[in-house]
């Protein structure tokens, strides 16, 4: 399955010269990160489950819309087919649920969203570190480069690495990208997190002003209170006889 | 990934050895021959004493490892590190030591670093731990329990609970898949130690491989690797006891694994009525907890089945099960499943009650009759299933499903009716034998085309098949004139009713995305039902036999019903409101036929309109609106036009003029929840009201009543409300809920049409305790009122139930379990007021990971014979005296294979 990428670049050169006045909208699809073939190497189960999610992800897509200074990445809304059971944990498979805002001056990005009927906003103490590297593809006809970022999750007594790969495309050099994707030196048409992947299909650099709303008020909390919080509340759920 | 293994070394020496006394350390660096840190080294320090247990360390990013060993105690230190020769050293420490140790390279090929690396004892490679358990073990373990309390780090708590570094595993695999039901507990107090070969510990772990690091599972799971050779094994229970007056309990259960196949043997023998074959057991045959929950209305199908619901405990005098179960899992390709199990059981049931009928009719008392009853039924039943589910490509699936249910029994009920007016005394002994055979088939295909196309065919062929003959023995002529029993007492009568059904459906369903906040969903199919239903009564065992058949009885009916539908639901999505409105048009075309002749045929259409509407206020707090015109038909028993006995002072006639049964349902259900402050609130309301129904309507003489099936628009509506909220603090929940139900309904009794109103409300507050060491506690009270008024009855109940149920570890190995309720039951038409109360406990112990386990339960510990209950119809009120099985006393011991 081949990605078409279309690309209006209307005012690529108007919009590299003047800094000031850059507008994008870029659609994202998702994908579940498939590396293997897996026949024979996996339980029905397994299988079962496996299918269950993909035919809930393969229709979602993504939004991310950019100015100068400011982006916004979130779900374009949808509404899950009667046969889709697991439309919403495809959402939010690699950090897809909630908005991400990016404000590039700041260096800061929130990942805004509604837990538990509270709005929060998760930042990292820690912003990802990435490493910039020469391996490169073509994504649509432009050349992109591999960039990779890891970063250690704790839970109580153990923790989890969690690795962080990006496609970044310096020809389209606006500095954002889909969900924690942000600050390389091109735009991300490919990131890959969590075993979920982002591929861009629609790339619209525009004149009109695209004006980025900051997210509503909500509680400012790192993401490692909030995987506390996280934690907790399951405990409250389950421990809940129905 | 450094900081981790820091944390992991920290944690095993912290966490793992803090326990023992007079400890000392041992730390250093491990290095190269150049001088360079070697990370991630491991460094194991096995005690020459057996009996002592392994320290064990991993190098951080600067070759700094730290060992708690204890004093004087000698120690063989083993370094080892991928592409360096292995160092031993010898050591005993007096005091906190440092020493350095430098590994040499190594000029050794591949292969033989390949196969010193296997034997690493314990390696960490990203989130997955692998211990390879022969290195910690003794030999003398028999099962993975005692294996896993061996390795470094790894708790296991004496129901099976399995901690790895302080966190619980949620999920046991043998050789990466799940182990009968993922239930560690099985698997870690079953499987035996010789077959372990290594242990993994998967952190954050997600059930399909490649959805590993998955932001919302944290979850762990470990996986047992088995040895060569070993990949085959039995394991199980048997549990036998006895008791006073000839109690005894035999429970064998059987397992048996291999990688492609899975089987689990249940057995149960007993006299004390209690069924060790549980629903949760059954969900297991029926593939386990997972898969009914992403399914739903296949979980309340399967609660709701009759042969869920006869797990169910009823009041008995004697019960006696011969119980046996059979499951069977094989993968028969990656792609292909099958599933099949076999439960059979031979019961005794013996059960006896007096009741006071009082009958009433036009505001008058018109009868008070006592009657005792007691039955004595044993029965046969088998539930063959057989599931098969194939998945040729990610895009399509296959299920099929071949079920056979068999039955088969006899009952012997003794009755004596004794009417205090007239002062006649009768007795009535019916011997009835009955059998069942039920054989359904389904087959689901479901394929998807694109993302905008995916369709559903499914297709389904019953048999049933059902014979019931009865033989009554009356001491007195009963239902004269309706019924023309001749000479002298006793009168024989006997009566075979047989039924018979084919049933076959056709349902297809497709899945068409508009747009992304429109989709239409069209259905159509066709269902098509034949059955058979003849009833012949005839007086036997007397010179003359009185013709039935002129007399009204005797019926040989068949009834077919086609039904074609065709409609769609419409699905769309404005802000957080999704509504789905649909409607199907049906077309039913029936004919009756009794004696071969056609007596009605009848062609219908009916159109169904349904919605749904869901509100997503907020991502804690919904609301859903469901409303449904619903259609059904009775079967063909209920379109036998002539009469039929159908209790011993009951006659029973069917209409050929009945059409469908159409009501509205209507329910809107309200949930929120803050998961944080573990509140939770819940409320709902539902509404049916009937426009057509089947109704009998009644003649009561005396005890003695005929019912007529009528198709009736009488009015009849029910509203109930319910709605609960619950608090959790800490390790206690506080919980109330309440239930509110009204109803209106008129039936025609002795050709008058009399109202009724039937109200309940109850509500039952308790709490409930979930401590892990203390004892646990639940207290509840439960009341319920009752008003019913109609015609010439008026009646309030109150019943009110306090109960408790305790469950307390104690001593190490001992297991108190008890609960007890207190039952008032209060007439307060009648101001009678009957109260008893129930109480069960046992005492278990088992020495950890000793095979042998005991127990003494007594059960109705206040050896009460009978309780006290009314209930009541539209002409009878009935206090009723349920006898109970007498106080049982049970000795029972089990032994784990």
């Amino acid at each position: 399955m081949k990605n078409i990428i279309l690309i209006c670049l209307l005012l690529v050169a108007f919009a590299v010269q003047s800094q000031n006045d850059i507008f994008g909208n870029i659609t994202y699809k998702k994908i579940l990160n498939v590396d293997k073939d897996f026949d024979g190497n996996i339980s029905k189960e397994m299988l079962d489950r496996y299918l269950e999610m993909k035919k809930s992800m393969d229709v979602l897509t993504y939004n991310l819309a950019f100015n100068t200074d400011n982006a916004v990445f979130n779900i374009n809304k949808t509404m899950a087919a009667d046969y889709q059971k697991m439309t919403k944990k495809a959402i939010s498979k690699g950090f897809g649920d909630g908005i991400h805002y990016v404000n590039l001056k700041d260096n800061k990005h929130i990942h805004s969203k509604m837990f538990d009927g509270k709005e929060y906003h998760i930042f990292r103490k820690n912003k990802l570190q990435f490493e910039l590297t020469n391996e490169q593809k073509k994504i649509g006809g432009y050349i992109c480069f591999k960039a990779v970022a890891q970063e250690t999750v704790h839970y109580f007594g153990s923790s989890n690495e969690v690795y962080y790969t990006a496609w970044y495309c310096p020809e389209i050099p606006y500095n954002y990208g889909p969900a924690l994707f942000y600050g390389l030196p091109g735009l991300v048409l490919e990131a890959d997190i969590l075993n979920t992947k982002y591929i861009a299909t629609n790339i619209n650099i525009i004149k009109e002003c695209i004006e980025i709303q900051q997210p509503k008020k909500g509680i400012e909390i790192s993401n490692e209170d909030f995987d506390i919080l996280l934690k907790k509340a399951f405990e409250n759920k389950y421990n809940k006889r129905f | 990934m450094k900081q981790y293994l820091y944390i992991i070394s920290i944690l095993f020496l912290t966490g793992f050895f803090s326990v023992h006394a007079q400890q000392v350390s041992l730390e250093g660096r491990v290095l190269d021959s150049v001088q360079q840190p070697l990370v991630n080294t491991n460094i194991l320090a096995i005690p020459l004493d057996k009996e002592q247990s392994i320290a064990f360390s991993i190098t951080n990013e600067n070759g700094n490892y730290k060992l708690n060993l204890q004093k004087n105690l000698p120690y063989s230190i083993e370094i080892s590190y991928l592409g360096y020769n292995k160092i031993s050293d010898t050591l005993t420490l007096q005091q906190n030591s440092t020493k350095n140790y430098i590994l040499q390279a190594s000029n050794e090929s591949l292969d033989e670093i390949l196969i010193r690396y296997k034997y690493q004892p314990v390696t960490v490679k990203k989130d997955t731990i692998t211990y390879r358990t022969e290195v910690f073990t003794t030999g003398e373990e028999r099962k993975l329990r005692e294996v896993l309390k061996k390795l470094p780090g790894v708790e296991v708590d004496r129901a099976g609970n399995v901690t790895v570094n302080g966190k619980k595993v949620d999920k046991l695999l043998v050789e990466n898949k799940e182990f009968f039901t993922g239930d560690t507990k099985l698997g870690v107090n079953n499987i035996p130690a010789d077959a372990v070969e290594e242990v993994e510990v998967l952190d954050n772990y997600s059930e399909i491989p490649f959805l590993k690091n998955l932001q919302d599972s944290d979850k762990m799971v470990m996986n047992i690797k088995l040895k060569e050779g070993k990949k085959k094994f039995v394991f199980g229970d048997i549990e036998a006891g006895g008791g006073v007056e000839d109690r005894y309990v035999v429970h064998p259960t059987l397992f048996y694994y291999s990688p492609k196949t899975s089987i689990n043997l249940i057995g149960d023998a007993n006299n004390t009525g209690k069924k060790s074959f549980t629903f949760r057991e059954y969900l297991n045959f029926e593939g386990g907890m997972s898969k009914l929950i992403s399914d739903p209305a296949g979980y309340f199908n399967l609660s709701n089945s009759d042969f869920a619901q006869s797990l169910q405990n009823q009041d008995f005098v004697f019960n006696r099960n011969l119980f046996g179960a059979f499951n069977i899992a094989q993968q028969l390709s990656p792609k292909t499943r099958v599933n099949a199990y076999t439960i059979a059981n031979d019961s005794r049931l013996e059960t006896q009650q007096n009741q006071r009928n009082t009958f009433l009719a036009n505001n008058t008392i018109t009868n008070i009759e006592d009657r005792n009853i007691s039955n004595t039924a044993n029965n046969f039943f088998s539930l063959n299933k057989i599931n098969l589910n194939y998945t040729p490509r990610a895009e399509a699936d296959l299920t099929a499903n071949i079920v056979l249910k068999t039955s088969q029994g006899d009952a012997l009920q003794s009755l004596t009716t004794t009417s205090l007016g007239e002062d006649t005394t009768g007795f009535v002994s019916t011997n009835s034998a009955t059998q069942s055979l039920e054989l359904l088939q389904n087959v689901a295909f479901n394929k998807q085309f694109s993302s905008k196309h995916t369709s559903t065919v499914q297709a389904d062929f019953n048999v049933r098949n059902n014979n019931n003959t009865s033989l009554w023995q009356f001491t007195q002529p009963v239902f004269n004139p309706a019924i023309p029993v001749t000479g002298e007492a006793p009168f024989d009568l006997n009566q075979r009713i047989d039924f018979e059904a084919y049933d076959a459906s056709v349902q297809l369903k497709h899945y068409w995305v508009l747009h992304n906040f429109h989709h239409v969903y069209p259905i159509a199919g066709y269902s098509f039902s034949q059955q058979k239903f003849s009833s012949v009564d005839a007086q036997i065992n007397v010179v003359n036999p009185p013709d039935f058949g002129s007399n009204g009885f005797i019926n040989d009916t068949s009834f077919s019903l086609n039904d074609a539908f065709v409609g769609f639901e419409y699905k769309t999505k404005i802000n957080d409101v999704t509504i789905k409105p649909g409607v199907v048009y049906h077309y039913y075309y029936w004919d009756v036929s009794q004696f071969d002749t056609s007596v009605k045929a009848v062609s219908k259409s009916q159109v169904l309109p349904q919605l749904l509407v869901k509100w997503d206020l907020k991502s804690n707090e919904k609301i859903n609106l469901k409303y449904n015109l619903r259609s059904r038909f009775n079967d063909a028993s209920f379109y036998a036009n002539r009469l039929r006995l159908s209790g011993f002072n009951n006659v029973y006639r069917g209409n050929e003029d009945l059409e469908n049964q159409l009501y509205h349902q209507a329910s809107l259900t309200y949930y929120r929840f803050r998961l944080l402050k573990g509140l939770f609130y819940n409320g709902g309301i539902t509404y049916t009201n009937r426009l057509q129904s089947i109704r009998n309507q009644t003649q009561v003489e005396g005890i003695n009543q005929i019912n007529t099936a009528i198709y009736t628009d009488l009015p009849e509506e029910d509203v109930n409300i319910n709605g609960g909220v619950s608090k959790k603090i800490k390790r206690v929940t506080f919980s109330l809920s309440g239930n509110i139900g009204i109803a209106n309904y008129s039936r025609n009794i002795n050709d008058l049409v009399v109202d009724y109103t039937s109200n309940n409300v109850s509500y039952t507050a308790k709490t409930e305790t979930s401590f892990k060491k203390y004892p646990n506690v639940e207290l509840g009270f439960t009341q319920q009122f009752n008003a019913f008024e109609g015609g010439s009855i008026e009646n309030e109940f109150t019943t009110i139930t306090p109960y408790t149920v305790l469950e307390y570890d104690f001593l190490d190995g001992f297991i108190f379990k008890g609960d007890y309720r207190f039952n008032r039951f209060v007439n307060r038409a009648e101001n009678t007021v009957n109260d008893f109360q129930v109480a069960n406990t046992s005492l278990f112990y088992n020495k950890e990971d000793s095979p042998w386990g005991f127990e003494f339960a007594v059960d109705n510990i206040f050896n009460i014979q009978f309780k006290n209950e009314s209930s009541f119809n539209e002409f009878i009120v009935t206090d009723i005296q349920t006898f109970l099985q007498p106080r049982t006393a049970v000795f029972k011991v089990s032994y784990k294979l």
